[in-house]
């Protein structure tokens, strides 16, 4: 069988460099699209931190004694942190509440803070619960939500436990308990991780 | 010694019996024309205070005054957030506690008379903009504005420039001479085949 030959025989033209221009736009719009669409899958949990150094926060205290004053990693360097991240509406967190209130008495004289970050609270609801655990130690309202989404939480409570050198050495999710907040502090305070 | 009961008063001046005026009956004392300026100034000191504790005491029960809002206005401004806590569902709508609370505080804001605009502000300020449920054009949420609109304009100036292409391309000239055969003898060819096709 032959092949007959093309009957129009016309020279193709050269690709013109607008077609080029046009087809570089498209696919850079698709790269970028795909870019946002990959960041939203990229797995977002708070362990990822143990280990690394803690992002950096800044919280105004409404509770107590502290009412007003400000507290920022920065200005806390130095000092064992208990970040704990609660809200009143969130039934797990009662478990621990008032663990931390005895163990802010116990341990603070050994330079260890608990910090309460209330995330999407009103002020009233807050500081009702807070009232009604005797809670003391600072804590404050999460504005923006900055806290819960630097430390990449994934709901309430969680608690990071940060060392002196400002390094999150123990992530914990759920509400803790006595044993584990005593285990991972007195390791903290010997100056091992968590 | 005199007895105070047996005592005659004093006949008074003219000046005396004449009837008091309203500002020294409203002030009994003794009028002179030095004193009296004294007394009217001080009457106006005194009702410039009593004015200004009235209208501070209005201003601080305002609030008690202002209209409670209804359900309905509060809903009004609670169906422009998002539960934070569930998916996708709006404040007005959702039973959470987490909804309750900031029906209350929008009711609270209502009544203390913050505008919708105000208390949507508010609530980005204070939980983050992804409260809202129209993302605001700012921050990472500008995206969700730019991108459709920037894939919409894309879209168009491609499409117009397909179409562009398209009509400025020549028609095909028609086949003369030789070619024309081959081309009727390659279309003859299709046709038997088509018949016998068909048979």
């Amino acid at each position: 069988m032959t092949a007959n030959p093309d009957p129009v025989t016309t020279p193709s033209p050269p690709p013109r460099p607008r077609r080029t221009v046009w087809l570089v736009v498209v696919l850079g719009f698709v790269v970028v699209f795909i870019a946002l669409l990959a960041s939203g899958l990229r797995p977002q949990t708070s362990t990822l931190l143990q280990g690394n150094p803690a992002p950096d926060f800044g919280l105004t205290a409404f509770n107590g004694e502290f009412d007003g004053q400000r507290f920022s990693l920065t200005d806390m360097r130095g000092q064992i942190i208990v970040l704990n991240v609660w809200a009143s509406w969130c039934v797990e967190c009662e478990q621990e509440m008032a663990l931390f209130e005895r163990a802010w008495q116990e341990y603070r004289e050994r330079e260890v803070w608990f910090i309460g970050v209330d995330y999407l609270d009103t002020d009233t609801a807050g500081l009702a619960y807070l009232e009604r655990f005797g809670i003391t130690y600072p804590n404050g309202p999460d504005i923006g939500s900055r806290i819960y989404r630097d430390y990449q939480c994934a709901g309430v409570p969680e608690t990071f436990f940060i060392d002196r050198q400002g390094i999150v050495q123990h992530v914990q999710i759920g509400p803790m308990t006595q044993p584990q907040l005593h285990g991972v502090l007195d390791r903290l305070l010997e100056g091992g991780g968590g | 010694m005199l007895n105070a009961k047996n005592q005659q008063p004093e006949p008074k001046s003219r000046a005396e019996n004449r009837r008091p005026s309203r500002t020294a009956r409203y002030f009994p004392c003794r009028v002179h024309n030095s004193s009296f300026i004294i007394l009217r100034s001080s009457f106006i000191i005194h009702f410039i205070s009593l004015v200004s504790c009235l209208f501070l005491l209005l201003c601080f029960a305002m609030p008690a005054f202002a209209q409670q809002p209804t359900a309905d206005d509060i809903n009004a401004v609670a169906s422009n957030l998002t539960c934070p806590t569930c998916t996708g569902i709006n404040v007005a709508e959702c039973p959470t506690e987490t909804c309750v609370q900031w029906r209350a505080k929008i009711g609270e804001m209502l009544a203390q008379g913050y505008s919708q605009p105000e208390i949507l502000d508010y609530f980005a300020a204070r939980y983050g903009d992804h409260v809202l449920q129209v993302p605001p054009a700012r921050g990472f949420f500008q995206w969700l504005w730019l991108l459709p609109t920037a894939a919409t304009v894309l879209g168009l100036a491609l499409l117009a420039y397909l179409v562009r292409s398209w009509s400025r391309q020549p028609a095909p000239a028609p086949l003369e001479g030789e070619d024309q055969v081959v081309e009727d003898e390659y279309l003859q060819r299709v046709e038997q085949d088509l018949e016998g096709w068909t048979e």
